[in-house]
């Protein structure tokens, strides 16, 4: 089917009201790749990321009623999946706190990238993504969720503005200090190990 | 950069870094930033690190999961989110089943036995006082009690057509009382002497 006949999210949701339930195929076909990679960076793991993807979908469509298509679907979509990302991971970062165990990414997320990628290349893009999520860690959640939605979810600074219900001058400043925070931890880390 | 003191609304602003960096800064401002970099080479020793900051971070995107994760994710949001029609025609259906089923229970429980006569709990047939204590005399009663009022007897409307002596030969003892104070039970009668003694 070309893009021209693919029917606006708009038109899936209208027929979605009406009770036809096969429009969620296409609606989840259009947006979890961006759910799941703002929930994974922000959860850092496979199966809490899918977990955050599948809540939010559920909630969603479970409370379309409170859309009202004041945004796009896509933009509500991840700001509800951002909230149960962050929420998913406060609760877990209690439960590690209780446990004692340090957040970790879990490296069996890092399969081959294109099937070819060494075991050496594959422990280093393991390593830097466990690095990058210390530095994300540092920045305040404001800042975090705003560069996350950016830089994974690819939003524009409307759409990011959007979701967060803040001006786009905001996500503009947001961006450009998490951007200078980021840098330091890294900065400061590579001087650590040098 | 703009200074504390410096009126100017021309003068970018260094959070606009990021706008420009991002290719959201257009037009006079994206020309006036431009400008500015071209003097201020740490504002261009930032952005170069932000491009590599930009190049780790997509090389650490988590890679997809598989067509048959995202078959069962999809599955269990299918049963968990139901279309809001259908989720108020399953309201109504529910409620409705639940009202169908109290009206069901009500009927089981109050049914006729047959189409044509009320429940019976016993017909005059079924009975035969063989003998009564004085203190139950008051507690038999007569007639359909579901079907019907209840209605007590009293003495005129017992008729006594025979008493025959028990087990052990033994004749009872029935007693007759007359007037509104009677009870409803069959009173004392004295026995008719046989036909050939009348």
């Amino acid at each position: 089917m070309s893009a021209l006949c693919l029917p606006s999210d708009e038109e899936l949701l209208a027929r979605y009201a009406k009770g036809d339930g096969r429009v969620l195929e296409e609606l989840f076909r259009r947006y979890r790749q961006p759910a799941y990679r703002v929930a994974h960076r922000l959860l850092g793991n496979e199966a809490d990321a899918l977990d955050a993807v599948q809540d939010a979908f559920v909630k969603a469509l479970t409370h379309l009623d409170t859309f009202q298509g004041r945004s796009q679907f896509k933009t509500w979509l991840l700001r509800v999946v951002s909230n149960s990302a962050l929420d998913l991971g406060r609760q877990r970062g209690r439960r590690d706190q209780l446990k004692g165990d340090a957040w970790q990414t879990d490296e069996k997320d890092w399969p081959a990238v294109l099937g070819c990628e060494e075991p050496g290349a594959r422990l280093e893009r393991a390593d830097l993504r466990r690095l990058l999520d210390e530095a994300l860690a540092t920045l305040p959640e404001a800042q975090r969720r705003t560069f996350v939605l950016h830089a994974d979810a690819d939003l524009s600074y409307r759409e990011v503005a959007d979701v967060l219900g803040i001006s786009i001058g905001t996500v503009m400043s947001r961006l450009f200090y998490a951007r200078q925070k980021l840098k330091a931890f890294l900065a400061r880390r590579a001087a650590l190990q040098s | 950069m703009r200074q504390r003191n410096d009126h100017s609304d021309e003068a970018p602003r260094r959070e606009e870094l990021a706008a420009y960096f991002d290719g959201e800064l257009s037009g006079r401002r994206r020309q006036l930033l431009e400008a500015w970099l071209a003097d201020h080479p740490e504002a261009q020793a930032d952005l170069e690190e932000w491009r590599q900051l930009r190049r780790d971070w997509q090389t650490t995107r988590a890679t997809e999961p598989s067509a048959s994760t995202w078959a069962g994710v999809q599955e269990r949001i299918v049963v968990a989110a139901v279309p809001p029609r259908a989720r108020r025609w399953r309201m109504v259906l529910t409620a409705a089943a639940g009202l169908a089923a109290a009206f069901l229970l009500a009927w089981f429980l109050h049914r006729p036995t047959s189409n044509d006569e009320p429940l019976v709990v016993a017909s005059a047939g079924d009975i035969e006082i063989i003998s009564m204590e004085a203190a139950d005399a008051s507690a038999l009663v007569v007639g359909h009690p579901m079907s019907e009022p209840l209605v007590l007897a009293d003495s005129a409307d017992i008729n006594v057509e025979n008493i025959e002596p028990d087990g052990d030969g033994a004749m009872p003892s029935v007693r007759w009382w007359t007037g509104a104070e009677a009870p409803m039970i069959v009173a004392t009668l004295t026995p008719e002497p046989p036909e050939d003694e009348r």
